[in-house]
């Protein structure tokens, strides 16, 4: 007997053997590549989706579905009514005329056609028109504004009570205002900059601009709705209201007309006041709110999870800015039970009317009916959430 | 009457009247040796304040200064007849004042001008414009009083003669002009960013 390597017709039989592993093991998928681990993020080829999958966002179970999009929002609010507005091609300036105690007024003012154009074009997305009187937007504007009407007031040696009612005089005259007509508001609001650029607008316009500029000058004016009116109410001490015909609201505001020249702080148009009776008062306050818009991407699969990054677009849209948002995207079993995953961001401070972008990675079993859940929450505003549409991994 | 001395007392009694005489400046001169390290940190706890980045705290610096003021207020009296001592006992007076105040602009003029600044935060949120200016107005003053007041205090520093401190103060000495000068700039610096915002 001999206990010496096999050799011969053995070896032979060895690499036979050897080879037929290899060979088997070729035909059995995944099996040697596994070994290998791709990067995440490079791009992969995918099959291309059913077009059942691209409308309703669900793919059928053999495939992955690779772009998910949010779902609606039926909450969202909807703008107001839109009315074009014609836009500038060259800047402007506008020379404005008032009359206060005794004296005639003229003050010009520049308007670059960009500015003018902005505002034209920025939606009306605020939930309501007591919204505009603390908009960021234009304030730089409009405290130089306010700045040039208290030197001019400085100038003439005015206190503060005759600074205040020589700038409603200066409202109150803006040559395009509306007054006149009975219910003499329609339903666009503009930005209190932009109605001292248009020289005026209707009774709500004026009243937001007024209520601003008083704002600005540190009183605290409020916006007086009435169904054909707006006005402002203005806090004034309790041994002034004898002195006013027309005190309004629990708090006793002083109402102020801001569309109709002439009318001394307390009075108002006769036509508005049967209007008077119920008139509802709202108080200015910065609310910052967000809208959110997301998208997610596949990129990557393994055998366990598919990934997925989260493009969503933050806008500021409330009054003011938002500060420290943190927004969570969520990965979640289309039944809320089963199993979830957690991507969290956070932002520092997004001020009104801009964007931001934030991206994360969302990782989601395989084989799965799943949905994204974008919630965003932060100081001074409702948790929001957004969902995706289900889909499947 | 004849009195019986003992031979040996006079010379004893001799070197009493000696020390005794001497006696004020040898302790006046070993005491004022304690004062350059506590000045030596001193300057070290004035060059890590910053305005513009927010470092405010004196407490190192204070506590110098107080260790300074503890050994010069323990010191009765400065022999007449000499002047270095004299001039070297001046000059930590005048450096621990100036310490002192610039210990001030710290301690009580950034913390005014720090409120004036929250409130005019919270009054730009209020959408106050009028109350804004007017804090702003106020902080720039109290950035342009700190920036003075520094100046004030490098002035000090310029009149501490250089003989009359011993050698391992003249780099304390650069040390602190150049630290007082540099919060003076920094002072000018915020006025100047605040001017801008007006």
């Amino acid at each position: 007997m001999s206990s010496a390597p096999s050799s011969g017709s053995g070896g032979v039989q060895n690499v036979i053997s050897l080879i037929t592993i290899l060979f088997l093991l070729t035909m059995v998928p995944g099996c040697l590549e596994s070994e290998e681990k791709p990067d995440p993020f490079e791009s992969e080829e995918f099959p291309p989706l059913s077009s059942k999958a691209t409308s309703s966002g669900v793919s059928a179970p053999s495939q992955v579905t690779r772009i998910v999009l949010q779902l609606p929002d039926n909450s969202s609010i909807s703008d107001l009514s839109e009315k074009p507005i014609p836009r500038r091609e060259s800047n402007t300036a506008e020379v404005y005329r008032w009359f206060y105690d005794r004296s005639y007024y003229s003050w010009t003012m520049y308007i670059p056609a960009v500015r003018y154009n902005y505002f034209a074009t920025l939606p009306r997305d605020k939930p309501h028109p007591v919204d505009y009187v603390m908009s960021d937007r234009g304030r730089g504007e409009l405290q130089d504004v306010v700045s040039d009407l208290i030197s001019l007031s400085n100038n003439r040696g005015f206190n503060e009570i005759q600074r205040r009612d020589f700038i409603i005089s200066f409202i109150q005259s803006l040559p395009h205002n509306r007054g006149g007509s009975v219910h003499d508001y329609d339903n666009y609001p503009k930005y209190p900059i932009q109605t001292l650029y248009d020289g005026g607008g209707d009774s709500q316009d004026t009243s937001i601009l007024l209520a601003s500029i008083l704002r600005l000058l540190g009183l605290q004016a409020v916006l007086i709705e009435t169904p054909d009116h707006y006005m402002v109410g203005l806090v004034e001490p309790e041994a002034l209201h004898e002195q006013r015909d027309w005190v309004v609201g629990s708090e006793r505001y002083t109402v102020i007309e801001s569309n109709h020249p002439g009318y001394a702080i307390g009075r108002l148009p006769v036509q508005y006041h049967r209007a008077m009776k119920d008139p509802v008062i709202h108080i200015p306050t910065r609310s910052p709110d967000v809208d959110l818009q997301f998208q997610g991407h596949l990129i990557y699969t393994d055998q366990a999870y598919a990934y997925y990054q989260v493009y969503s677009t933050i806008t500021s849209t409330g009054t003011g800015p938002v500060r420290d948002l943190s927004v969570i995207m969520t990965g979640q079993a289309a039944d809320g039970i089963s199993w979830r995953y957690d991507e969290v961001n956070t932002v520092a401070t997004i001020p009104e009317g801009e964007v931001r972008l934030v991206e994360g990675t969302v990782q989601v079993p395989r084989n799965a009916e799943a949905e994204i859940i974008c919630t965003i929450s932060g100081p001074g505003m409702a948790e929001k959430k957004y969902r995706s549409q289900v889909f499947y991994t | 009457m004849v009195i019986p001395v003992h031979k040996g007392v006079i010379p004893i009694f001799l070197i009493l009247i000696a020390v005794v005489l001497v006696s004020g400046c040898i302790f006046g001169s070993s005491q004022l040796n304690q004062v350059p390290p506590h000045i030596i940190a001193a300057t070290e706890a004035l060059t890590d304040l910053d305005l513009i980045e927010g470092r405010v705290n004196t407490f190192s610096l204070d506590d110098e200064i107080w260790m300074i003021n503890e050994v010069l207020s323990g010191i009765d009296e400065i022999p007449e007849d000499d002047p270095d001592l004299a001039a070297q006992y001046q000059a930590y007076q005048t450096w621990s004042d100036a310490f002192e105040l610039m210990s001030q602009v710290f301690k009580e003029d950034y913390r005014v001008y720090q409120s004036h600044l929250r409130q005019a935060e919270r009054l730009y949120e209020d959408f106050n414009y009028v109350g804004w200016r007017e804090e702003i107005t106020h902080a720039k003053s109290k950035a342009a009083r700190m920036a003075e007041k520094s100046r004030e205090a490098a002035y000090m520093m310029d009149t501490i003669s250089t003989e009359a401190i011993p050698a391992e103060l003249q780099q304390s000495l650069r040390q602190s002009r150049y630290a007082i000068m540099e919060i003076a700039r920094q002072g000018t610096s915020l006025e100047n960013t605040l001017q801008q915002m007006l």
